[in-house]
Formats: structure tokens, sequence, C-alpha cells
């Protein structure tokens, strides 16, 4: 295409033009479209009035529906103000009586709700007592049983501390860090 | 009980959409008050038809349908079309924040010929062009509210757009500086 073409004003730069107008187009048209502007003064003065009248356009909002039209109709008015004055004791009413089947259901699951819950946390009653032989018998026997657990968790520790991080972990280290530095020294000599 | 609070809720939420639309479509206030409530009545009886979302598509589109019956009867009618003045409010955005009255008169007088404008396009293309630029519907919803492809709304608000600007080119700016 021609440098002269390019800017001539034909309909696909029309349509171009009027998206750019109304902020619809893409970043590559609105390049086309303010190149041309700036070379073309009648794709300008075109971009120009477009934008204005987009700009306008743009200002335009909607008309408020006058409250006459919900207020002087008959049936819109009995609906909306049937809605607006129903109050917690006419939508209970409505609930209870107009609709029986729902508050006989309603009511006897309640009932059952009360009755279960009274039959599961009924209270225990402990018939059996120990003496107290049997209780001091019974703690010297938890006190052993813990001793045990406390002797064995120190020879663990004492274990782990004294033969495997010594003798499986430092030591190899050791010896990989000294023969690490004879290579070192060897390398340097 | 369910369906008054619904039904209040689509009244508040559509109502200006409704009238708006209307107004621009019958440029009448009597009869876009007329289309108004017939839709908030066809609303009410159709409520257990449509959910909640996708309310805005059957509004718009019944009202469109309403709109073109009064148009079709009104064919023979005569001398029934208000000043643009007597339909609409001064209803634009103020979002310039200016005081300046200089200002204000010109956004006042532009916003008042650019309805003038619209008001004269075709039927077909201004139903797209209210519907997109101040209802702002998308193009899938317009297509559903107007039983058109998508393709023809594009076409339908190009076409409105050159129109308008058409319209347009007898305001000229010197009338105001």
């Amino acid at each position: 295409m021609s440098r002269k073409k390019y800017f001539e004003l034909n309909e696909e730069l029309h349509t171009k033009i009027i998206s750019v107008a109304y902020g619809e187009s893409s970043l590559a048209e609105k390049i086309q479209v303010l190149r041309a502007a700036s070379k073309n003064k009648t794709i300008r003065d075109l971009l120009n009035s477009y934008t204005q009248t987009a700009n306008a356009v743009k200002q335009i909002r909607e008309e408020e529906c006058p409250e006459e039209i919900l207020n002087n109709n008959a049936e819109i008015q009995k609906i909306i103000s049937s809605n607006r004055n129903s109050r917690f004791m006419q939508d209970l009413y409505s609930i209870l009586f107009a609709r029986p089947l729902v508050s006989a259901v309603a009511s006897f699951v309640i009932v059952a709700a009360i009755v279960v819950s009274l039959i599961v946390n009924k209270p225990i009653q402990y018939s059996y007592k120990y003496s107290n032989a049997e209780i001091v018998n019974a703690d010297q026997k938890a006190r052993h049983a813990l001793l045990i657990i406390g002797k064995i968790f120190k020879d663990t520790q004492t274990t782990l501390q004294n033969e495997i991080l010594r003798d499986m972990v430092a030591k190899p280290i050791n010896n990989g860090i000294g023969i690490v530095n004879n290579i070192l020294e060897g390398e340097l000599k | 009980m369910f369906e008054e609070q619904r039904y209040s809720f689509l009244i508040q939420q559509y109502k200006n959409k409704i009238y708006t639309y209307s107004s621009y479509m019958l440029k009448n206030k009597m009869d876009a008050d007329d289309v108004t409530q017939e839709v908030m009545i066809r609303i009410w009886k159709n409520l257990d038809k449509f959910n909640v979302l996708a309310a805005k598509t059957w509004i718009m589109k019944t009202t469109n349908n309403l709109c073109i019956d009064y148009l079709r009867k009104r064919k023979a009618a005569e001398g029934r079309e208000n000043e643009i003045d007597d339909v609409f409010e001064d209803s634009y955005s103020m979002d310039h924040n200016s005081d300046n009255p200089y200002l204000i008169t010109h956004f006042k007088m532009m916003a008042s010929k650019v309805k003038e404008a619209v008001q004269r396009l075709p039927d077909n293309l201004r139903s797209v062009f209210v519907l997109y630029e101040i209802e702002e519907l998308k193009y899938k919803e317009i297509s559903m509210a107007l039983d058109i492809p998508i393709n023809t709304v594009k076409v339908y608000l190009l076409r409105a757009r050159k129109k308008l600007q058409e319209e347009l080119k007898e305001y000229e700016p010197q009338e105001i500086f």
C-alpha cells in the first residue's frame, strides 16, 4: 500500500475512526488512526467530531422512572404493598395456620429432638467403689511404670550422644576434613 | 411471600431501564408510562418462568416487543409525538464537576441535541444504540433481547453511530463559542 493511500479516508478507516472515538479499538488501530489523523486534516476533523459525540453519548444516563407509574397502577400497588406490610406475625400466621402440614412436621421434629437429647444425655450411675488399699496399690504401680519409661528415655539419650553422634557422624566428618586438608597442603607445596 | 420480595427486587432493579428504553423507542411520555406499567405486570405474571440471573434479557425483550406493538398501532396516528424536552429530564452525568455555568449550559445543550438525534434514528438502529450505549447491555444480551444475531447487533451499532454523526452535523460547535 502506498504512503498516500494509507492516509486516505476509506470505509475501513472510517470504521476504525468510530472504534477509536468510542473507545473500543485495539492499540494497533488507535495508533493507525492517530497517525492518519496527524497527516490528513479531514481524518483529524472526523475523529474529533466523532470523539465529541461519543463523549456526549457517554454522559447520557438512564431516565428515572416516575413513582406515579407504580403508584397509579392498582395491580402493581397491591403487590408492592402486600410485600411492605408483611410483618413477622403475619409470616408466622401464614406458616402455622395457612400451611398446617409444615407446622405439624416442624413440631414433630422439635419434639423428637428434645426426646432424643434427654435419652442420650441421661447421667451414668457408678455402682462400684474402690477401697483405699486398691487405690494405693494402683498408685504404686503407676509410679513404677513411669520410672521405667524415664530410664528408657535416659538410656536413649546417652546412646545417641556418646555413640551414634560421635562415632557415626562426627568421626567421618572429621576424617573427611582431614583428607581435604592434606590434599590442599600437598597442592600448595 | 418470597415471590413478592423477588418481584420488588426486580422492579427496583430494572424500572429505570424499562422506562428509559420505552421513552427512547416511543418518543411519547404517555405511551412510555403505559409500556412500563404493562411490563411490570407481565413480570409479576411470569415470575416463575425465569430466574433472577436471566431476568435482564427477558425484561428487555418483553419491553422491546411491547414497544414494537405500540409503534405499529401508532403508525396511523398523528400528532402524538412530543418534543424531547417533554419526555426526558436532564439526565446526564456531571462527572466533570464544573461550576462554570457556561460549561454546564454547553453540556446540557449537547446532551439535549444528542438525545434528539438519537430519536431520529430508524427504529432498528435506535433500539440497538440505546441498549448498548445507555442501558449498557452487552452484545450477547442485546442479541437475545432483540432476537437478532450478534453480528447484526454490531453492524446496526456501527450504522447508528454513523447516522447519529450525520444528524449532529447541523449542530455546529461555533454556536457555543
